[in-house]
């Protein structure tokens, strides 16, 4: 490195480069962040089968799919993507609210 | 020439033609083809003759023709010597069984034509009746020939034949084997011989000894069974029980067992010499009982001081003797599981120092080779002592340590210590193969281990932080790991750790989107700054991580409290920003919570002496970033622009205060503190880290407790699981078979004690899963 002496006061320093980070005294270099991501949903249990959104489904766990998504409807509320197709073949209401089902979203 | 017209026949007169040729045949004294032509159709003649044939008469003078040979036999014998009997018999017997054969082939019309034809009609008559009925009287001339023979010469000297047998064998057995012992095996075969009945099988000439021949005696060989086998074998229990009586006086154990072992294979390679092939295991048998079930007590009393000696040679004899004993191992193989339980124990006794988990791996390591060398060596591999080998060692690995009281075994810690060692990138070098040999090694005692379940706790801990500071060896030996484990315990342990691996590379790729996104950004506004970024997204519940605000224990929470305004130093916005967009625009319904307490950044100091570099994570980062334009800051005006107060602000400065970058005007830092930049700071190294803030002695002990607590939660969720699943598949189930089948379903996890499944199912009853029924001790699912 260079042998540039760098007062705390804000003085311009004589870098060769003109980038306006490097006039500070603490020059952030590298950044690792490390972030947990989750379904954005209001209930995280799937109210059909009972298991946690983030898990595949009950059906999914005893015969892997790489498939298990969270579907989320009009109403808001949000159902394995699996849970769901098998329930609306029955009902096409939100097992919670009971309003017509009407797909919003689906995760990916 | 020879007419096959039916003729009539003066029987007397061909008869007594016949008559000489028959006896001379029976004495194998030569005959020319044209005479035995002649016979042969002599004996046509007499079958088809005109008006009646003249079988039966035929078959009658034949059989007082034989019986008048056999008595002039008998007369002979019965005056020989006994030292010549044996031999004289042998040779008598050689001739007449060759002679039967051939004069059985001279009256071959004879008996096709006539002794089948009344043996069938008899049969076809009486056939509801066949039962009942005595074999026919009439018999194939050949067989006849035996039978008299049998009948009317063996039986008057059978006694003494099989006497003179059973001395020459008892003369073998004490090394005195007889010139003639040929002769005595042709003796006892002559038994067999005499009741074999498949004449036309058989090809005249090399009767003597076909392979497939001896298969067929052991059909019938009732003469042989009841007059000479029976007798030898009482003679040969006698023998070898007086035998081991005295060698028992003479001989130490350790020569006894040899001495067994080389009289058995004596005795089976005399039984294979002189005995039929069924008698051969008979005999080893009895050899067996008498010589080593009689007397295994003598044994077992000495195999303690085998094995803790160690005496391989006398254990390998020892093991030979009692394998074919029926339940004979038993102690053996408990004796052996005592000694390498002890032996293991005392291997993990006394760890100390530094590093205990790799010194408790390898001791026991070196106690389960060395054992499981005995094994192969010295027990074959036996089964029995496998399971006993597991045991001792299954015993080992999970000892609670005396003295603590009932405290979980530390193994599952250990072994994850040991492994997350051995993964971690160091600056001692290791190759790949010996790498993998010790991770195989590792599964070896991973397979002992209990507590699986808290095994994992740990594993995915360490493996979490080697993932996320990036110090593993390779990723290659982190999947080869998680493929070892789930391998040794299947899919569902490992899913977790596996996806941990998975958002690795996931994130790998992303950040690589995400620098060439940022370039494509740049090139449109070339003002905008970001910094180098390399982000780590992690699927929730996959992780032993969370944000300190989702964490429980009343710490955690507090400090969440301390955290929950904190600001973000503004050079992270701008590319948190852009990735939070970035992100949003790869996938939808997703929500993304920022570990700051986790995510690091490399500072650069630019206004010392030295360019330093120092690694520090978000909090001190924005702490900092207070300095940048002043050089002398209050806790509180800190405070103010961070938004993070309490305790663990003080944590974070005190970290920053440590590694003198900032100094404070007390000696220990409170929130009326004032802190100054420190202009002359100096460090040995150009880059350095700053610690975690929070690092306190108590945290590791935490953990312990955290880890505990989570397994038993998670335990009574998987037991509660087991239970519903049995009792959903067998509706009805008395206590007892249920408890065992929850034992079975659960040790691949963890060993349930007794109090904690009552626990459980009575928790299931309260939650109306299962009910008791009306039965003493028997649930009932509720569906």
């Amino acid at each position: 490195m260079s042998t540039t002496d760098v007062t705390v006061t804000s003085e311009d320093s004589q870098k060769k480069t003109a980038n306006p980070t490097e006039n500070r005294p603490f020059v952030l270099k590298k950044w690792n962040a490390l972030a947990i991501w989750a379904w954005d949903v209001e209930c995280d249990t799937c109210a059909i089968c009972r298991v946690h959104l983030m898990e595949e489904c009950l059906r999914c766990q005893s015969e892997p799919n790489a498939d298990c998504f969270v579907v989320w409807g009009d109403c808001n509320h949000s159902f394995h993507h699996c849970c769901m197709s098998q329930w609306i073949r029955q009902n096409n209401r939100c097992p919670l609210c009971q309003q017509d089902w009407v797909v919003q979203r689906t995760g990916k | 020439m020879y007419s096959l017209k039916p003729k009539p026949v003066d029987f007397e007169n061909v008869w007594s033609s016949l008559r000489p040729s028959v006896v001379d045949i029976m004495n194998m004294k030569p005959i020319s083809s044209i005479q035995w032509h002649h016979k042969f159709s002599d004996v046509y003649d007499i079958c088809v003759s005109i008006p009646n044939p003249l079988s039966e008469k035929l078959y009658n003078e034949v059989k007082t023709c034989i019986k008048d040979h056999v008595k002039l036999q008998r007369k002979i014998i019965e005056n020989v010597e006994a030292e010549q009997l044996l031999q004289e018999y042998f040779r008598m017997w050689t001739v007449f069984h060759e002679g039967a054969v051939y004069v059985h082939q001279l009256f071959g019309y004879l008996n096709k034509q006539f002794v089948k034809q009344k043996r069938c009609t008899d049969l076809e008559n009486y056939q509801n009746y066949a039962p009942f009925l005595q074999a026919p009287d009439v018999k194939e001339i050949g067989c006849l020939a035996l039978e008299i023979w049998r009948e009317d010469l063996v039986n008057s000297i059978q006694s003494r034949l099989v006497q003179l047998l059973l001395i020459a064998i008892d003369e073998d057995r004490r090394g005195n084997t007889p010139a003639y012992s040929d002769v005595v095996a042709g003796v006892i075969k002559s038994f067999v011989q005499m009741e074999d009945h498949d004449f036309d099988m058989k090809e005249s000439t090399n009767k003597e000894s076909s392979p497939n021949k001896s298969k067929k005696t052991m059909e019938c060989t009732q003469f042989y069974k009841t007059n000479f086998e029976a007798s030898f074998l009482k003679d040969t229990e006698m023998y070898y029980s007086n035998l081991a009586q005295k060698m028992l006086v003479e001989l130490s154990c350790s020569e006894y067992m040899e001495a067994v072992i080389q009289q058995l294979e004596q005795e089976e390679m005399r039984a294979k010499k002189y005995l039929t092939e069924a008698s051969v295991r008979k005999v080893i048998e009895l050899c067996q009982k008498v010589m080593i079930k009689a007397h295994k007590e003598k044994l077992h009393a000495v195999c303690h001081d085998l094995i803790t000696n160690e005496e391989n040679k006398d254990l390998r004899n020892m093991y030979r003797l009692l394998k074919p004993i029926q339940a004979g191992l038993s102690v053996m193989v408990k004796e052996f599981e005592d000694y390498v339980k002890q032996k293991g124990l005392e291997a993990i006794s006394r760890l100390s120092g530094e590093n205990v988990p790799q010194q408790f791996v390898e001791n026991v390591l070196k106690v389960y080779n060395k054992f499981n060398d005995m094994k192969t060596a010295v027990f074959m591999d036996d089964g029995e002592f496998s399971s006993g080998l597991d045991k001792a060692l299954q015993g080992v690995v999970n000892a609670k340590e005396v003295g603590l009281g009932n405290v979980a075994a530390k193994a599952s810690e250990r072994l994850a210590r040991y492994t997350d060692g051995l993964l971690k990138k160091t600056s001692k070098g290791i190759s790949d193969t010996d790498l993998e040999t010790k991770l195989t090694s590792a599964i070896v005692i991973f397979r002992y281990i209990e507590d699986k379940d808290i095994f994992q706790k740990f594993y995915s801990k360490m493996l979490a932080n080697r993932l996320i500071t990036n110090t593993s060896i390779s990723m290659d030996s982190e999947e080869n790991m998680i493929n070892k484990l789930k391998q040794a315990c299947g899919y569902e342990f490992t899913s977790k750790l596996s996806r941990m691996f998975l958002d690795i590379g996931l994130s790998h790729e992303l950040s690589t989107q995400f620098e060439a996104h940022l370039t494509e950004v740049k090139k449109k506004d070339p003002k905008l700054e970001f910094v180098s970024t390399q982000t780590l997204i992690l699927q929730a519940g996959s992780w032993p991580l969370s944000a300190p605000q989702l964490a429980s224990g009343s710490n955690t929470s507090q400090t969440a409290q301390e955290l929950a305004d904190f600001r973000l130093p503004r050079v992270l916005q701008p590319c948190i920003q852009e990735f939070e967009e970035f992100y949003t625009s790869k996938h939808s319904g997703r929500k993304l919570t920022w570990l700051w307490n986790m995510s690091q950044g490399d500072i650069r100091f630019s206004y010392l002496d030295k360019q330093y570099v120092v690694t520090m994570y978000c909090h001190q980062i924005a702490v900092l970033m207070c300095f940048e334009r002043s050089d002398l800051i209050s806790v509180k005006q800190i405070s103010e622009s961070i938004g993070i107060t309490g305790d663990y602000l003080l944590k974070v400065l005190k970290t920053i205060v440590d590694a003198s970058i900032l100094l404070s005007d007390s000696t220990t830092i409170s929130q009326s503190s004032n802190l100054r930049l420190n202009l002359q700071m100096t460090s040995r190294r150009i880059k350095f880290r700053l610690q975690m803030p929070q690092i306190n002695k108590t945290v590791e002990k935490e953990g312990q407790e955290a880890v505990a607590n989570t397994v038993s939660q998670d335990r009574k969720y998987y037991m509660e699981c087991a239970i519903v699943r049995i009792m959903k598949t067998r509706k009805v189930l008395k206590h007892n078979a249920l408890v065992t089948e929850i034992m079975d379903q659960t040790k691949g996890r963890f060993m349930p004690d007794i109090p904690f499944i009552k626990k459980s199912i009575e928790d299931l009853i309260e939650k109306m899963y299962i009910q008791r029924t009306d039965q003493n001790d028997e649930y009932q699912y509720l569906a």
